[in-house]
């Protein structure tokens, strides 16, 4: 199926190129037919693309080994559902992948705009076909890019995929981080086609808006999900280590979440207009420059992808997108202008700026942290990589900022806000602030950073409990609902207000897990049968455990050495807990990577009992192990899930806004004018 | 490698007709009606979700009683100036609710009064109590 997948691969690239050129250099505004073939041109790059999959997972699951991105990723003892994923464990097919679903997104762009915005559509078009012509550009040009290419022999067996890959964090975490990355080029195209069709109104956010909390949405669950693999997987014990790739993934929803709240000024005040199109822009190159510090290999990181000039291509193309959509931005200055000016800082708009300032401020701490080897190596000619403490020093005070203006910007009214409501409106807040403080002292807890973070978490959980019952009160009064009817309707008709008030607690369930990973503790110990260690936990618990063996075993495609610890908690035995040391074979039972650790993990709602399995120094039953104590880890996880809840609360289609649009469809009968009405 | 270069084939037809098909075949491209806007979209809509807005943080106590009424005032005004650039899209129920905002609008600077449902007190150009949703009456 080379032949067919190489095929799709010229086809789609064609027909991109052939779809970008219509859509800017040629007059389609008065020919609807060409304007349509011209959307059409996305259909057919991703019915090209979706050809070029069937392709490499025929290649996948009939184990051609001819074809050399079977024989790199995968092995006949690879479990299939690996097989599915193996798609995009490496270079080449992670590019196919990238290139399938943009193409899929462009597709339904097309499908899904309203028809009022047709204009847009040709343009829209044109602009995801460029990124889709440079994606499949790339697996044809690039050197060893393209997942087709075949050996001149073929092997008995695949090299297989790599064991940190062979784990269920890896069959969602690249998949929903690459969605968010990938759909942040439908709200770009939609900037751009506004800009270049000069509809500079509302109409373009309104278009795009459900594209952009659909991308921060995948990120979201990507970032997460990765935070997870991270901690499970890798075995250092945490979840976030300030990793080039990792920052590469935080870079955009920094952005687009600064995006999702300012786009709300300019939807209702015709404001911040430049600066959204510009966050709009941002986002997608930054998008763009997480994918060249993953494939270019210019920063070491445990993510990235093989070195290889493939990066390069990725740097001439975000330089060449960046000068193109500034300079269109540029040229669009003017018609840009504000609508209305800030009539209050002492506003929900004020606080939506310093908001966007805090985000856009940690943005570009990390961005600065990430690319400081690079630019240390270009001005002292070495490599000097910034740390966790740098990140920390920086981005602890803005995210408590950031954390705070979450707790303040609900409390404060659209347009202005008079000093004394806002007292009236902070009582309660701060009080729920001050006696999670009270308490945290209470309690022993003496740290500036956690106690401050605990303190704003109490402000913030307490504001949007208020602001919930608030509005039940308020519906109950207005319009005679009971409590439960009133908070439905409520959400119901203001579903991006309380969905952003649900993710706004997702949060507040990050800094709490966040908080909780400052007060982890850890030793390393070596152990004889039956010999016990100690590990005292925040909380106060002493963590007894004691090594019962070592047991040695083969498995589907690995061969395991397990070893088992008794754990009780202060005294009481609580259960055991197994970490493995695993050595990958191939099917003829020979050895592929290095050996990798599957953690031991007992975890509750309060912490985490984390054990890495070191190995056994040689010819004795001693066992090496790294005990970690991480309280409210879990806390991640369900802040995780709330933020998704939240996320698809806010984007759930239906309510006012369909309602009023259904209102004011063209009716049947007589139209009463308004002057006689008002006689 | 026969049958792969026969789909190839086959694909590169399918490609090619569905791009070329609305030139060759304009007739299928009919036009359709555009669908109707958001309310964000539109001058009055803005206006009107504006006013909504106001009246909702009132009632949950952000909104001073005089930064309601001076707020109010500025948005009816608003809504009917757009209501009255553009009274062709107006249809039966934004009528209602235009002519709402053209009674709010000739009110004069009267005296602020109370619901008599509920007691709260109305801003000058209230037509409706914010807290209660009854009629305001002068």
């Amino acid at each position: 199926m080379t032949l067919l997948g190489d095929f799709a691969l010229w086809a789609a690239m064609l027909i991109g190129l052939w779809t970008a050129a219509m859509a800017f250099f040629v007059p389609w505004q008065s020919r609807p037919a060409l304007a349509t073939s011209i959307t059409r041109g996305a259909h057919a790059a991703c019915l090209a693309l979706l050809v070029a999959a069937v392709a490499l997972w025929r290649g996948l699951f009939t184990h051609d080994f001819n074809i050399e991105y079977v024989a790199a990723y995968t092995a006949r003892n690879l479990p299939d559902y690996y097989l599915v994923t193996a798609f995009w464990a490496g270079q080449k097919g992670s590019l196919l992948f990238w290139a399938v679903v943009l193409s899929i997104f462009g597709a339904l762009a097309q499908l899904l705009t309203p028809s009022r915005h047709r204009d847009l559509l040709p343009y829209v078009a044109g602009v995801t076909s460029v990124v889709l012509a440079f994606f499949v550009g790339v697996m044809l040009f690039g050197d060893g890019a393209n997942p087709f290419e075949r050996l001149p022999f073929t092997p008995p067996d695949g090299r297989g995929l790599n064991p940190q890959l062979q784990n269920p964090g890896m069959i969602a975490h690249p998949p929903t981080l690459y969605l968010g990355y990938i759909s942040i080029t439908i709200p770009f195209a939609f900037a751009i086609a506004a800009l270049l069709a000069r509809r500079l109104d509302t109409g373009w956010i309104i278009a795009m808006r459900k594209w952009a909390l659909a991308s921060w949405l995948f990120l979201s669950i990507g970032i997460t999900i990765g935070m997870w693999w991270a901690y499970i997987e890798l075995g250092w014990g945490g979840v976030w280590a300030w990793d080039p790739v990792e920052n590469a993934s935080l870079h955009p929803w920094l952005t687009l979440t600064a995006f999702l709240h300012s786009v709300m000024i300019q939807e209702k005040r015709g404001m911040l207009k430049r600066w959204n199109v510009g966050l709009v822009i941002g986002t997608f190159l930054l998008s763009i420059f997480g994918t060249f510090i993953t494939r270019s290999g210019v920063i070491a990181s445990v993510h990235s992808f093989t070195q290889s000039d493939v990066g390069y291509f990725f740097l001439a193309f975000l330089f060449v997108t960046a000068i193109a959509s500034f300079t269109l931005l540029y040229t669009r200055w003017p018609a840009l202008a504000p609508e209305a000016k800030l009539e209050s800082m002492l506003s929900r708009e004020g606080a939506f700026l310093y908001n966007n300032l805090a985000l856009v401020g940690i943005a570009f701490s990390v961005l600065w942290g990430t690319l400081f080897p690079i630019l240390s190596e270009a001005v002292h000619g070495t490599k000097i990589s910034v740390g966790p403490a740098f990140f920390n020093r920086v981005n602890v005070p803005l995210g408590l900022f950031l954390l705070l203006l979450t707790g303040v910007g609900p409390l404060i009214a659209w347009r202005k806000a008079s000093p004394a409501n806002l007292r009236r409106q902070f009582i309660a807040p701060t009080l729920g602030g001050l006696v999670t403080l009270a308490t945290m002292l209470g309690f022993g807890m003496r740290a500036f950073y956690p106690l401050v973070s605990l303190t704003l978490t109490g402000f913030v959980t307490v504001t949007v409990i208020q602001e919930f019952t608030r509005g039940v009160r308020a519906r109950m009064r207005l319009h005679a609902e009971n409590a439960l009817l009133a908070l439905v309707h409520l959400v119901g008709r203001n579903r991006r207000r309380y969905g952003g008030y649900v993710v706004h607690i997702g949060i507040v369930l990050y800094f709490i897990a966040f908080t909780g990973m400052a007060f982890r503790t850890e030793q390393t110990v070596e152990l004889a049968p039956l010999e016990s260690a100690t590990i005292e936990s925040p909380y106060g618990h002493t963590y007894t455990l004691t090594h019962l063996g070592v047991s040695q075993y083969a498995a589907l495609n690995r061969h395991v050495s397990a070893a088992t610890l008794d754990v009780a908690r202060d005294g009481v035995r609580i259960g055991s807990i197994k970490s493995e040391k695993r050595q990958h074979v191939d099917s003829f039972g020979n050895p592929t990577f290095e050996p990798s650790t599957e953690v031991g993990i007992r975890s509750d709602l309060r912490e985490d009992l984390y054990v890495v399995f070191g190995g056994t120094p040689d010819g004795t039953e001693r066992a090496q192990y790294k005990i970690v104590v991480n309280p409210l880890v879990s806390w991640f996880w369900i802040g995780g899930v709330v933020l998704v809840i939240g996320g698809l609360l806010t984007m759930w289609p239906g309510g006012p806004q369909i309602r009023a649009a259904r209102r004011i469809m063209p009716q049947a009968g007589y139209a009463v004018p308004l002057a006689s009405v008002s006689e | 490698m026969g049958a792969e270069a026969i789909a190839a084939v086959l694909v590169m037809i399918a490609l090619l007709w569905l791009i070329v098909q609305p030139m060759v075949l304009p007739g299928n491209t009919s036009e359709q009606p555009d669908d109707p806007p958001d309310m964000e979209e539109t001058d009055r809509g803005r206006a009107l979700l504006a006013l909504r807005e106001i009246e909702f943080d009132q009632a949950t106590g952000k909104l001073s009683d005089d930064d309601f009424a001076e707020l109010h005032a500025r948005y009816t005004k608003a809504a009917v100036t757009a209501i009255e650039a553009d009274p062709a899209g107006v249809t039966a129920s934004d009528a209602i609710e235009g002519m709402i905002a053209a009674r709010v609008a000739t009110i004069s600077d009267g005296a602020n009064g109370f619901c008599e449902q509920c007691g709260a007190r109305l801003p000058a150009d209230a037509a409706f109590c914010a807290m209660c949703g009854a009629p305001a009456r002068r």
